[in-house]
């Protein structure tokens, strides 16, 4: 089957804005839009794009596909288009486009900073965790970093969407000792984090599932 | 420490940091020509097919000589390439490129210390000598670069607490 890739193509030392550039490229039912990239690339080996595992485990290669932001290489290429169709691949959108379809991360790691993104032991605690805490992290500890949340929706309060996330999965982790007071920062009612919980769980490549946690 | 205490390094070659620079100054050269039809992308490709097919955990000296030949060829198109720009922000075809190289490197590691190694032990099974061979062959390997290409040497194992034998589950 043939694919006609739509790939957005801008080089800061040339480009004042983003341009589209058409690759065609053969593509198998089994195949990723990741996979279909690559084949791009090898034409056009000036093309840039970040990847790394291939299976979705380090967020790297999140962009606008069609019309949403996903992981490309969790992405089938069949599941948007057909035999002679036309694929559109941007950078994630809210973020600064460094180079084709590459876009500048700090400010989404700098983002984080806000929550203090690791656990503030209890002193004295011994570390374990009970199976049922356990299953309470487990949801947002899965999130792998890939921005696809903030490039997407919103989180309704006073930080962005993955740092939302990962101050739940803090919160509910009762080696923290903030534990739920952790949640005042975020400015979120019980319905506004409702919302985003849906919201979430709509767009997350993760699937992230928030569990329930106590708004002070 | 204790396996490389009684050895000593070879000193490199007076010349080999010079030459290596010129190695790499050239490959961003307009001079060299670029290999018609051939690309860094599908040497990389044969040579990912070669080491599963010939290199694998179950080896053979016949399938591992084959394979030391071909990933000479290989390595005789990849230099005949011509990297297409030079350093910059998110060139991904340099990053292939320079990742090639280096994969070529170690697969004639791999492929020339299988080959040598005439015993099977561990994740290394020669299908022509399936048993282990304690008596010539408990040894470490040892690899430096060459002229040529890799130069392989053997030293021996320091034995302490644990003595050396055939595993029995």
């Amino acid at each position: 089957m043939r694919l006609t890739l739509r790939v957005a193509r801008y080089d800061p030392g040339a480009d004042v804005d983003i341009r589209m550039q058409k690759y065609l490229v053969e593509w198998e039912r089994q195949e990723t839009v990741l996979d279909v990239l690559f084949k791009a690339w090898q034409q056009d080996p000036t093309l840039a794009f970040r990847r790394s595992c291939r299976s979705g485990i380090c967020g790297s290669c999140a962009m606008f596909i069609q019309d949403g932001p996903r992981l490309a290489c969790q992405t089938l290429v069949g599941d948007l288009a057909g035999d002679g169709g036309e694929l559109t691949l941007r950078p994630l959108p809210g973020f600064r486009p460094l180079k084709d379809l590459v876009v500048d991360l700090d400010p989404f790691f700098d983002a984080l900073k806000q929550v203090i993104p690791w656990v503030l032991t209890v002193p004295g605690h011994d570390g374990r965790v009970a199976p049922e805490d356990s299953r309470r992290i487990e949801g947002p500890a899965t999130c792998i970093l890939c921005g696809i949340c903030d490039a997407g929706i919103d989180s309704g309060g006073n930080v962005r969407p993955a740092a939302l996330v990962k101050n739940v999965r803090l919160a509910v982790d009762p080696r923290d000792a903030l534990g739920a007071q952790r949640m005042k920062v975020t400015g979120l009612t019980e319905e506004g984090l409702q919302t985003f919980r849906q919201l979430l769980a709509r767009i997350c490549p993760k699937g992230i599932e928030l569990p329930a946690v106590a708004l002070e | 420490m204790e396996i490389t205490a009684s050895r000593s390094w070879p000193a490199p070659p007076r010349d080999s940091l010079a030459a290596a620079r010129q190695r790499w100054e050239d490959n961003f050269g307009e001079s060299r020509p670029a290999a018609a039809g051939d690309s860094v992308f599908a040497i990389r490709h044969e040579l990912n097919r070669l080491m599963t097919e010939k290199v694998g955990v179950f080896r053979t000296g016949a399938e591992l000589q084959e394979a030391a030949g071909e990933l000479a060829a290989l390595r005789q198109r990849y230099r005949r390439l011509r990297v297409p720009g030079r350093e910059a922000p998110f060139r991904y075809d340099l990053v292939e490129y320079l990742e090639t190289g280096y994969l070529l490197e170690l697969g004639e590691i791999i492929a020339g210390a299988a080959l040598r190694r005439t015993e099977s032990r561990g994740a290394h099974y020669r299908l022509d000598y399936p048993a282990r061979d304690d008596r010539n062959w408990l040894k470490h390997t040892f690899i430096r670069r060459g002229e040529g290409g890799p130069v392989f040497t053997s030293g021996e194992v320091c034995i302490t607490k644990h003595l050396p034998g055939e595993r029995g589950y």
